[in-house]
């Protein structure tokens, strides 16, 4: 009986997750410094009075910004969906559960447009409008980054790069997609429900 | 019954990794394309090193220029009265975003991945597009500060392009900082517990993976005077209102992090010139991550928390961050007592830059007591020169000390001892003046205080520092670009009876660093381990 050679050793074992996981510890350190300079000029603008900081006539959609969170928690649930099928060796599955997250994703970026033209806010004039404009806007690019991610997947899984053994891109991708869940519930709560 | 894979005269006789490697890798290429396409990091290094090098020049003729308006106590004699506020701005922004943090970003990605076994850094790509970034950004940047832009800017367009670029290098910094933690963790050579990686190599992970949550806050707030800047100009009182948000990045004890990497050097360079095994290495580890907790300044914003100098905990951290240097200093002088120390050049500036990082450290102290009223005053200045003039001097040593290992050669040990001990004088006399001159109630970062004409002669013995370091540096860059030039000597593979793995290879090391499959390592000190064995 023969036995079979050591594995090779992994030219970057867990890199990807590893430096997703810095990133993601960076991105979050952006969302917090956001949300304390949008709470610092919600106080100093408003005193803490949401009718003083909120503008006159403005209205916030709070069922389109629900949405927003539950779409989220969805694509969150889908990243983890991808993971648990590659970990089984089921493609097909796996590229579903990615595109569905990108699709999230664009639906969440459709959602904010929404809630922008419904808001109305003068950026010009408008403190909280600077504010609402500079955390939404950057959440927005955050979120345009885990569709790259997770379209990168879905070409990576249909070229079959990732396997039950070798799935650590699509893990990344799921760890940053649970991230961004995260960070729009508390600009949910902060920027939406706080207001 | 079992399926092989290979055939079994293949697995008895497996092909070096290192063989392997280099015959998958084509030759590197000459020229700007080859430097811009790079995915050998002692190459990303290098242009790390060097451009931040060049300016760090340009820096030190702005400080210089703005300490000898200092010595006039009318003032203004030089440099129009307005443009003072951005020249003392572009001075600090510029030695820590594109001097200190870079410089040493930049050894550690070329040193690092050497020091733990590796073939090469995670995300090569990554690596050289946040270096060519931040090229592209730092340039960027003083274009913005040419043309009125900066902090009190009168320039939309100028302030705005500050701000897109100042984006930009942060961003740069923070992919090589991702790039430089994952190497360190995730592709040590085999045996290498993180307990056991070189004390640079945790230096640069302590502070790349505290850069990462430090540098974005700075984003955030990048972000939001951007949109206010180039929409609004409501919320932030405009340009004037700017430093506000962005100076706690300049200052204690968020500096203490841009400058922790130099500890490591430190430690490094006295454990060999003294011939010893690091003593008390796994205090002087802990000491260093203790060091870049206390450098996390995220919660010191000016604009955000008024009085913040008097808080509590900021005065609690000042008093510990004094800590770090102390305990590097005490375990290398331990080390150093039970070694026979070579007077080496690495030596002279290892020693200047701790000294640097004691007295910078203590200094900080002081900063918190309400008090001595020292806020405001030079004496922050003089503590902000302290610590990153500190890791100028630490840098300065790593090059003396990895020269071999990024050129293969190395400097001549007369010209940098005596550069070392000029430039611990030079920065001594930068530093200790501002000190006292602060306890006079000089004011930071204005020229023009007839009241305060009492400091004269201690701001001139300012300027005289700023004048003699410029002179180091360049002097430096002479004598390192004759070293390291094809006319320099070339040095041998382990020119200081090197502890670590980077002395392992060949000077300068392959593309793929080691020309043969490493042994498993047992130890700290590999290399020793094997010349003991």
């Amino acid at each position: 009986m023969l036995a079979l050679p050591p594995a090779p050793t992994p030219t970057r074992p867990r890199s990807l997750l590893v430096a997703t996981a810095l990133g993601v510890a960076g991105a979050a350190a952006l969302v917090g410094g956001l949300l304390a300079v949008y709470m610092h000029l919600r106080d100093s603008v408003g005193g803490g009075s949401t009718t003083t900081w909120l503008p006159s006539g403005v209205q916030v959609p709070g069922i389109a910004t629900n949405i927003m969170l539950i779409t989220m928690v969805g694509a969150s649930i889908t990243a983890q969906w991808a993971v648990y099928a590659i970990a089984r060796d089921n493609r097909r599955d796996t590229v579903t559960a990615l595109v569905l997250t990108a699709i999230f994703g664009v639906a969440v970026i459709n959602a904010q447009a929404f809630t922008y033209l419904q808001m109305g806010l003068d950026v010009s004039t408008e403190p909280y409008a600077v504010a609402v404009y500079t955390v939404t806007g950057t959440f927005l690019i955050l979120v345009s980054v885990g569709m790259v991610f997770a379209g990168l997947g879905a070409f990576r899984s249909l070229g079959g790069r990732y396997s039950a053994s070798r799935h650590e891109g699509i893990s990344a991708m799921a760890l940053y997609w649970h991230f961004l869940t995260v960070a729009f519930a508390a600009i949910w709560y902060f920027v939406y429900v706080v207001k | 019954m079992t399926i092989t894979e290979t055939r079994p005269e293949d697995a008895s006789a497996p092909a070096p990794v290192a063989a392997l490697l280099e015959r998958q890798e084509p030759a590197q290429q000459d020229g700007l394309v080859g430097w811009m396409t790079t995915v050998d990091h002692k190459r990303i290094g290098r242009i790390f090193v060097v451009i931040p090098l060049l300016y760090l020049v340009g820096a030190l003729v702005i400080g210089v220029l703005l300490g000898l308006e200092r010595v006039d106590p009318e003032g203004a004699a030089i440099l129009p009265l307005d443009k003072v506020a951005q020249l003392v701005s572009i001075y600090q922004l510029g030695l820590a975003f594109l001097v200190v943090i870079p410089l040493l970003l930049g050894i550690g990605i070329a040193i690092v991945p050497l020091q733990i076994g590796a073939r090469g850094i995670a995300f090569p790509r990554a690596a050289a597009l946040a270096a060519w970034s931040w090229v592209g950004g730092s340039a960027l940047l003083i274009v913005a500060y040419c043309i009125n832009g900066g902090p009190g800017g009168g320039r939309t367009n100028g302030v705005n392009l500050f701000l897109s670029a100042f984006v930009v290098v942060i961003l740069s910094l923070c992919l090589a900082a991702v790039c430089l933690a994952t190497t360190v963790m995730t592709m040590r050579t085999k045996g290498m517990a993180m307990s056991d990686v070189p004390m640079f190599a945790w230096a640069s992970l302590v502070t790349s993976s505290l850069l990462l949550v430090t540098l974005p806050v700075l984003l955030a707030d990048l972000v939001f005077l951007f949109v206010d800047n180039k929409h609004a100009s409501v919320q932030f009182g405009g340009n004037a209102a700017m430093s506000a948000y962005i100076d706690w990045i300049v200052r204690q004890p968020q500096t203490y992090l841009f400058a922790l990497p130099a500890l490591g050097i430190v430690a490094e360079i006295i454990a060999v010139m003294a011939g010893q095994r690091p003593a008390h290495r796994q205090t002087t580890m802990a000491a260093i991550g203790l060091g870049g907790i206390l450098g996390v300044g995220i919660v010191f914003q000016t604009a955000l928390t008024p009085n913040v100098t008097t808080q509590p905990l900021f005065n609690a951290m000042a008093i510990l961050a004094v800590l770090p240097p102390l305990i590097v200093l005490a375990t290398s002088g331990v080390t150093l007592r039970a070694g026979k120390p070579k007077l080496a050049s690495p030596l002279v500036w290892a020693v200047g830059a701790l000294l640097m990082a004691v007295l910078g450290a203590g200094a900080g102290v002081l900063t918190g007591f309400k008090g001595l009223a020292l806020q405001g005053t030079v004496y922050e200045t003089a503590q902000f020169h302290a610590v990153l003039f500190a890791a100028v001097l630490g840098a300065f040593g790593a090059l003396a000390y990895w020269g071999p290992k990024l050129w293969g050669r190395r400097l001549p040990e007369g010209p940098s001892g005596v550069l070392a001990l000029l430039g611990l004088l030079a920065v001594s006399l930068v530093v200790i003046p501002d000190l006292i001159a602060g306890f006079l109630d000089q004011p930071a970062g204005e020229v023009n205080f007839d009241k305060y004409s009492s400091a004269v002669a201690l701001n001139a013995l300012t300027f005289a520092g700023l004048a003699l370091l410029l002179v180091v540096v360049l002097a430096f860059g002479l004598v390192a670009l004759r070293a390291f030039s094809r006319t320099g000597a070339i040095a041998g593979n382990d020119p200081w009876d090197g502890q670590t793995l980077e002395w392992a290879t060949s000077s300068p090391p392959p593309l793929h660093n080691f020309t043969d499959d490493l042994v498993e390592v047992t130890s700290a000190t590999p290399l020793l381990d094997r010349k003991e064995a």
